[in-house]
């Protein structure tokens, strides 16, 4: 019984960081109607920076802060200098230039600061509270507080704000955005750079669990793309909703069947959901009227 | 003519850079005034509207706003300034709700969409308030052409270039859209109406000008558009000579 | 048509000419057309890998036979990529599935040639019913499902245990002959059986690219309206074309298990997918023989180039080159190639009739 309540309890800790990992990719993806396959390797590069600051004396607070405004600026010139301007050819080649940036920023990763994990400071480990007789620690904590409340900033950021909806805008229709005026590529920019500091901030989530290396984050962003699959990508809420069943559900296969099938129910459960409703969980159905 | 707001001064423009569809095209328009352009398909209406809207670059001629030569400026550029297209086919914003469609075009002004600038607009077309939080991708082809006009409102511009606004309306629909128009016109906004519907045009332009093949036949007054002679300018049998 | 106006159209020949000069053209943009000169093509670009492979040392052969290896699979994944224009990860899948089932087959006591075929006709059955759910999405979620999928078989693969010898892997036949000629390895049948096999299939994908399924596909990839309102169900288009990938995907694994003689999961983690997609982006995803462009793209450039750059630092060299074909408007060097071709036949045979 207590193994079922820590699996379950745990599986919503680290589900809500999941669905975090979705954040970025939602919001490259309203913008611009792609998915970008680079946020790992962005957040990789501030994660790596972030660490040497730590290694030379800098406090937590200043080396979190470092590693989203690298991850912020790497993100900010993938978006201005490669993809951006590739999406002329397409979406297609939109979304090969961002696996094509991963293969370069881990190659360079690989070259300078080698493939071997290092383990990377996290806010605390002692205990912060205990639910049900399932202990979590400071770091669970401010996950899901960091998480969820970015989940909430960019449901309203999406719905609310002017930005969002000329951003969800442009998305829908883009000869329409230019005649109205709507600064289309400054816009995407914005919605790189964005990603960029989501990223960087699921970095530093990730990182202590699962030990800083060119690949870690890269791991976690296959969760984040079936949360957001899985939850709908035009609805903030159907993310974090998935991505918390996604980590009660993998946490629970790891436990009773074998932490081998977890990408395999992953995949299936995604395709499972896909099938009955194509656009997710909670995602709307796009009217289209002829 | 200082006192006129958008003036086009021998506009030769086109989608290819060696081929113009446009030729020569000159056109003056006033405050408060609004002009017609009539035209077979394949004339370059749309072309001209896309010109005017800074989605096309002129090969030669200018666009003069309020005076100042504007033909080498941005789409956004010319929204900003005050001239606000409502395209061909409407291009509303599908999946973007009716009330955030014009959030989105206040956007492209630079502005916050208020709440009195709300009302004003949806004063002219009540149905757009009913029906603020539907997707337009729901609307009828009639309110998608309210909600196209509305946004273009909302930029408060000073000029307005309709591509085909009664296109795939009902009768009733366009009378309607007439009387709207005709009040957004005195409120002192320039239209310029590119459209096939003679009824539109007799009830909002001062003049109506024949495009065809790029080039402007002749200026009428609406009234004049049933003459057999411009009737058959128009459709294309009668000498060109004599009708210039 | 015996009338004789006498108008200054030029020679009378400019006009065909010219008609041919265009269609020249778009058979190099469209990558349809001129079959004859595309099966020359083929054949020659086989005769080459062939000749140099065998000119090669054993190393440098033994990739070359996985660069034909990889390129039957990039030949699956490119009808995928250049007829529905859907990004597919999950090339590698079916690639693992027809080596595993095929080693299971022949470590089960089944003769090569029956594994073989027992295993491509078992991951072809498999790749189409995955292909119903699948095709069901669109642009980028097929690209996350498949991803997803690429990710999973390693994992899947060590539980399997039973069927895939887990970690450790399971042993593919290395005593195959055919002819008297062993096929395993870097051997001189090996490369012959691989290119054969290529081949064979990169001729039919060209001539189904050049008729009605080719076309259907097409049409489906551009429109899925134009495909209902021309009579085609565009599900079914799409599950036949996706379940060709896995058919060749499975060819390539069964090769693949013949050439490596071991198979294990680390060989089929998900980047094997990327590989073989962006092998089919740089070299042309139309191209049949631009496939085996891509395969040595796959197989033999890390290799070659590891005696320039760091093994850590080869992808950065790939990602650079993937840059550089998608900035060039992502038509691939097989078309850049094509043009070129076309080019120099321009000014050797065309203009002088046209200038005079």
């Amino acid at each position: 019984m207590e193994l079922l309540q820590t699996s379950l309890i745990l599986g919503v800790v680290v589900g809500i960081v999941y669905s975090l990992s979705g954040a970025g990719l939602v919001v490259i993806f309203r913008t611009s109607g792609y998915i970008s396959f680079t946020q790992g390797d962005i957040a990789a590069v501030g994660l790596f920076v972030g660490l040497a600051a730590y290694n030379s004396g800098a406090g937590y607070v200043w080396t979190a802060l470092l590693v989203i405004a690298v991850s912020t600026l790497v993100g900010g010139l993938v978006g201005a200098l490669i993809t951006v301007p590739l999406e002329k050819h397409g979406h297609l080649p939109a979304a090969l230039s961002t696996i094509a940036t991963a293969l370069i920023i881990s190659g360079l990763l690989n070259l300078t600061v080698g493939g071997d994990p290092r383990s990377f400071p996290e806010v605390s480990r002692s205990e912060a509270l205990s639910i049900l007789g399932v202990q979590m620690s400071w770091s669970d904590v401010a996950g899901v507080l960091v998480s969820a409340s970015v989940f909430i900033g960019l449901g309203v950021f999406f719905s609310r704000s002017r930005m969002g909806v000329a951003m969800r805008a442009v998305n829908d229709n883009k000869l329409a955005g230019e005649l109205l005026g709507v600064p289309d590529r400054r816009l995407k920019l914005v919605s790189w750079t964005v990603a960029g500091a989501l990223s960087g901030l699921l970095g530093l989530f990730v990182a202590p669990i699962l030990s800083l290396s060119t690949v870690s984050v890269n791991t976690l962003l296959v969760f984040g793309f079936c949360a957001i699959v899985i939850g709908g990508f035009d609805s903030i809420f159907g993310a974090l909703v998935a991505g918390t069943a996604i980590g009660v559900m993998t946490n629970l296969t790891s436990t009773y069947l074998d932490p081998n099938l977890v990408p395999t129910v992953l995949w299936a459960s995604m395709l499972l959901v896909l099938l009955v409703r194509p656009n997710g969980l909670f995602g709307r159905r796009k009217l289209v009227r002829v | 003519m200082t006192d006129d707001i958008l003036t086009l001064e021998s506009l030769t423009a086109g989608y290819l850079a060696d081929v113009p569809v446009l030729e020569g095209v000159d056109l003056a328009i006033a405050p408060g005034q609004a002009i017609g352009i009539i035209g077979r398909n394949g004339a370059g209406k749309s072309c001209l509207a896309m010109t005017i809207a800074g989605a096309l670059a002129p090969q030669h001629g200018a666009i003069r706003l309020a005076g100042e030569d504007i033909s080498a400026t941005s789409a956004r550029a010319r929204v900003r300034s005050g001239i606000a297209l409502v395209p061909e086919g409407r291009q509303v914003f599908a999946q973007l709700s009716v009330r955030e469609n014009l959030v989105a075009a206040a956007y492209g002004v630079g502005r916050r969409l208020t709440g009195s600038a709300f009302g004003q607009v949806t004063e002219f077309f009540p149905i757009l308030k009913k029906k603020e939080s539907h997707l337009a991708a729901s609307l009828s082809g009639g309110e998608q052409q309210m909600l196209a006009i509305a946004r273009a409102l909302v930029q408060s511009p000073q000029v307005i270039v309709c591509d085909e606004p009664s296109l795939g309306l009902a009768p009733v629909a366009i009378d309607s859209l007439a009387q709207t128009l005709a009040t957004i016109r005195d409120s002192g906004v320039a239209f310029i109406l590119m459209e096939q519907n003679r009824g539109l045009l007799e009830d909002l332009c001062s003049s109506v000008n024949l495009l065809d093949a790029g080039r402007i036949k002749m200026t009428v007054s609406p009234e004049e558009l049933s003459r057999p002679e411009v009737m058959a300018a128009y459709l294309g049998h009668a000498p060109t000579a004599d009708a210039l | 048509m015996t009338t004789t106006v006498d108008r200054p159209t030029a020679d009378p020949g400019s006009a065909p000419r010219r008609r041919r000069r265009l269609s020249d053209r778009a058979a190099t943009t469209t990558g349809r057309g001129r079959v004859g000169a595309r099966l020359a093509t083929l054949v020659v670009a086989c005769l080459a890998i062939f000749a140099f492979g065998q000119s090669s040392t054993p190393a440098i052969k033994y990739a070359v036979i996985l660069s034909v290896v990889y390129a039957i699979a990039v030949l699956g994944n490119n009808a995928v990529l250049g007829l529905l224009g859907e990004m597919n990860l999950s090339s590698g899948v079916s690639m693992a599935l027809g080596a595993y089932a095929f080693c299971y087959f022949a470590n089960d006591g089944m003769g090569v040639v029956a594994a073989a075929v027992a295993a491509v006709a078992l991951s072809t059955a498999l790749a189409a019913i995955v292909a119903i759910p699948t095709t069901r999405l669109q642009g980028i979620f097929t690209a996350l499902a498949t991803f997803a999928l690429a990710y999973a078989i390693p994992t899947l693969a060590i539980y399997m245990k039973e069927y895939t010898g887990g970690d450790e892997g399971t042993p593919a036949p290395f005593d195959f002959e055919i002819f008297g000629q062993l096929v395993s390895g870097s051997t001189t049948g090996m490369l012959v059986a691989a290119l054969v096999v290529f081949a064979v299939l990169a001729a039919a994908s060209l001539l189904m690219l050049n008729a009605a399924p080719g076309r259907a596909a097409l049409m489906v990839g551009e429109s899925e309206l134009a495909g209902v309102t021309n009579g085609f169900n565009p599900r079914v288009i799409k599950v036949l074309v996706w379940t060709w990938a896995g058919f060749a995907g499975a060819v390539a694994g069964v090769l693949y298990a013949l050439t490596v003689g071991f198979i294990g999961p680390t060989g089929f983690g998900f980047m094997l997918g990327v590989w073989i997609l962006v092998g089919g982006v740089v070299a042309g995803a139309r191209s049949a023989w631009g496939a085996l462009l891509g395969g040595l793209f796959v197989g033999l450039v890390p290799v070659e180039l590891q005696s320039y750059v760091p093994a850590e630092g080869t992808s950065i060299v790939f990602g650079v080159i993937l840059l550089l074909a998608l900035l060039a408007g992502g038509n691939g060097l097989a078309q850049w190639i094509e043009r070129i071709g076309l080019l120099i036949k321009e000014r050797t045979f065309g203009r002088k009739k046209v200038d005079a």
